[in-house]
């Protein structure tokens, strides 16, 4: 009995040993974890993302004024405008407006390549008020990626329709939007001899365009300041009157407009510091050009650079520590970087020809700038220290660059002899990369634009 | 009750021996990060000529040195037989249609795009496909043929195989995917993402992780969202990987990639 005790241990040791090992086998062929396959992807293609945006739904009180075709359409135009997107034909979708209201197929859209869906609805509120919900799709995730609705008067669906598509855009691409902006300009009509200059200001994509200036005097570089309700310029005014030509400050809410303080010389160049409080301009006086800062709540102002040198076209860096400028201190005509006080000038253009109106990228990794040089004018992009310079647009004269916010696209006016002899000045947009230039129709010949921040009101 | 103890202690012993031999099979191995760059498009046209060259190689020094899957040819060929007999030899209709072959038939059919919209004949058509097609393979033996097959190889055929197989999903994903909209402006470099994919065996891509850095980052930046979605469109729009070597499993079941929008 005790034998067969021991052979019975004995047989459930070898069996617990044999079990054993044949676990840690099995283990090792079924459960052990398998090392990765690891490839590195370095670069992807560059291609504009192929978006749907299917017209609206809309109450049928609504149906008259056609919001459920334009408010998609003017969303299209923006985001196919910026170049990064490109609009799906609506006869290739195969699932029409009434059918998206709860959740797209997205196996159909998949069918056509669509990358991102927008959807969306347009209702009434009791207050007479139209209230517009849309929807971002993203078609291959198969999810939401975010909703919004907002709610105005039926006039202002353009704007609708501009904050929508920022946030489409922000969304998609992970940068700030700029289409419910606008751009100050300054309106040129008449012979070159009695040329007609008046301040104008219009939506980005041209629309609700309104002069703001009768064009009795002349007006140039108009700037916008950082909290959009004014406008600060260079005018001659008052000239008339034996005032000296002046910075002025038009405030867009009221209409109104002021000189900016009594200098000794001609004030010109005007730029708002990226918070508003401070103007930093030119002053011209005793046959020297200097940059001077103003506080424009006490008016005082404090000289920046010194010396017989023009000193002009200051800008600030966003995070306003540093300014731009251009002087010909060193003969040629150049870009410099000083600190907001003025001290530790540097040079950070080295190249051939003459740089001039340099303007900090809202981002603050670029200055673009115009430069003339083989007797053509440019528009040029370099980074804040001075490397990796660029052309981006060129022409007969081509000047005055402006950023939109986002820092992704600029705004320059182009003027272009005509066959009659006459000039024709046009504003264009191109983006950084220097593709996708296009017209801003204007409805005359257009100079100095300026843009706008982001809409805040 | 000594002996008990001692006989205890010492079949623990030969337990922990017995496994300690058995793990080091069990450590994983070393496996380099294989980067494929492509420097331009005739380059690359060359290269993967090149590279369905070695494939080539390699299956047919697997095939000598390994014995054959036990995954069932699919039946394939004997259809393009029969299409390249029809093409180059257009025979006039046979007049005894009961000696017709149905591979045949099948293939005149298809030929007639009226015949092809009749549904019925359609269903009837996939259900004699889904007849013919080949048994699921079972992952668990597949896994222990390549085992098998695994040790037979040298590290260095490892290696090339590798190689291989990472220019192959390389192509693959790379085809599909796009960086998001509003690139060039990003001059920080450091934008990575990571992902871990489960496959198939027939190439189907079951699952898609995103590395718990990247999905950090995309929770705390909106700039680098649209990058971790652009990795994964890419996953998603490819679905399936094709032309992996099935008897190679183990060296795709699991993928690490990489994503590097901007090459510093």
């Amino acid at each position: 009995m005790y034998n067969f005790k021991r052979q019975f241990i004995k047989l459930i040791f070898i069996a617990y040993v044999f079990f054993s090992c044949f676990f840690m086998s099995y283990y090792k062929v079924v459960f052990a974890q398998e090392e990765p396959l690891r490839i590195d992807i370095m670069g992807g293609k560059i291609q504009a993302m192929p978006i749907a945006i299917s017209y609206f739904t809309i109450e049928d009180d609504l149906k008259e004024l056609k919001l459920h075709n334009n408010i998609p359409n003017l969303i299209a135009d923006n985001l196919v405008n910026s170049g990064l997107f490109k609009l799906l034909n609506r006869d290739a979708y195969m699932q029409n407006p009434e059918q998206l209201i709860s959740s797209p197929k997205f196996r159909d859209w998949r069918i056509i390549d669509a990358q991102a869906l927008i959807t969306g609805n347009i209702s009434k509120r009791a207050d007479n008020k139209i209230n517009v919900s849309i929807k971002l799709w993203d078609v291959y995730g198969e999810k939401r990626l975010f909703g919004i609705s907002l709610s105005s008067k039926i006039k202002s669906w353009r704007r609708i329709s501009h904050i929508i598509s920022d946030k489409i855009y922000e969304r998609l691409t992970g940068e700030e939007g700029y289409f419910d902006t606008r751009i100050v300009y300054v309106s040129e009509s008449g012979s070159q001899k009695n040329r007609k200059k008046r301040l104008a200001i219009m939506d980005q994509d041209g629309a609700n365009h309104q002069y703001l200036t009768d064009g009795n005097s002349l007006v140039l570089t108009p700037r916008f300041s950082p909290n959009q309700q004014q406008i600060t310029f260079f005018s001659y005014r008052g000239i008339n009157r034996g005032l000296k030509p002046s910075v002025y400050l038009y405030n867009l809410k009221t209409g109104k407009m002021k000189i900016l303080g009594e200098f000794p010389g001609m004030s010109f160049a005007p730029r708002f510091s990226p918070n508003g409080s401070n103007l930093v301009m030119s002053l011209s006086q005793n046959g020297s050009t200097n940059i001077h800062i103003m506080n424009l709540k006490d008016k005082q102002t404090k000289q920046l650079t010194k010396g017989i040198a023009i000193d002009t076209s200051p800008s600030f860096s966003p995070d306003g520590k540093n300014i731009v400028f251009n002087s010909d201190r060193s003969g040629g005509q150049h870009l410099y970087i000083m600190k907001e006080n003025g001290k530790n000038p540097k040079r950070i253009s080295f190249g051939r020809g003459s740089y001039a109106t340099p303007v900090w990228s809202p981002r603050g990794d670029y200055i673009a700038f115009t430069k003339f040089t083989r007797g053509r004018f440019f528009i040029g992009l370099m980074h804040p220290d001075g490397s990796a310079e660029r052309l981006i647009a060129e022409g007969y004269l081509t000047e005055g660059p402006t950023w939109a916010p986002g820092g992704r696209v600029l705004s320059f006016f182009r003027q272009t002899p005509q066959k009659d002899g006459s000039m024709r000045t046009r504003l264009f947009v191109i983006d950084i990369t220097g593709n996708r230039e296009r017209e801003l129709i204007t409805p005359e010949d257009a100079s100095d634009p300026s843009w706008s921040p982001k809409n805040i009101n | 009750m000594k002996k008990a103890f001692y006989s205890s202690l010492f079949i623990h012993g030969l337990i922990f021996v017995l496994i300690s031999v058995t793990l080091p099979e069990i450590k994983t191995k070393e496996i380099n990060y294989i980067s494929v760059e492509i420097v331009n498009e005739e380059v690359k046209e060359v290269k993967e000529v090149k590279e369905v060259k070695e494939v080539k190689e390699v299956k047919k020094n697997t095939a000598i040195k390994t014995a054959p899957p036990k995954q069932k040819p699919i039946i394939i060929p004997k259809k393009d037989k029969a299409i390249k007999k029809i093409n180059i030899k257009p025979k006039p209709p046979i007049k005894k249609p009961k000696i017709i072959k149905p591979e045949e038939k099948i293939v005149k059919k298809i030929d007639k795009p009226k015949t092809i919209n009749d549904d019925a004949f359609f269903d009837d058509m996939l259900k004699n496909l889904a007849k013919n097609q080949p048994k699921p393979i079972k992952p668990v033996k597949e896994i222990k043929n390549k085992i098998n097959n695994k040790s037979k190889k040298t590290q260095a055929e490892i290696r090339k195989s590798q190689k291989s197989i990472a220019n192959n999903i390389y192509k693959q994903i790379k085809a599909n995917y796009t960086l998001p909209p509003a690139p060039d402006l990003k001059v920080i470099n450091d934008i990575t993402v990571q992902l871990r994919i489960y496959v198939r065996p027939d190439g189907t891509i079951i699952k898609t992780i995103i590395d718990k850095s990247s999905l950090k980052k995309a929770q705390n930046d909106p700039t680098y969202l649209p990058y971790v979605e652009a990795a994964q469109r890419a996953i998603k729009k490819l679905g399936k990987f094709e032309k992996l070597p099935q008897e190679e499993y183990n060296l795709w079941k699991i993928v690490d990639i990489r994503f590097t929008p901007y090459e510093t």
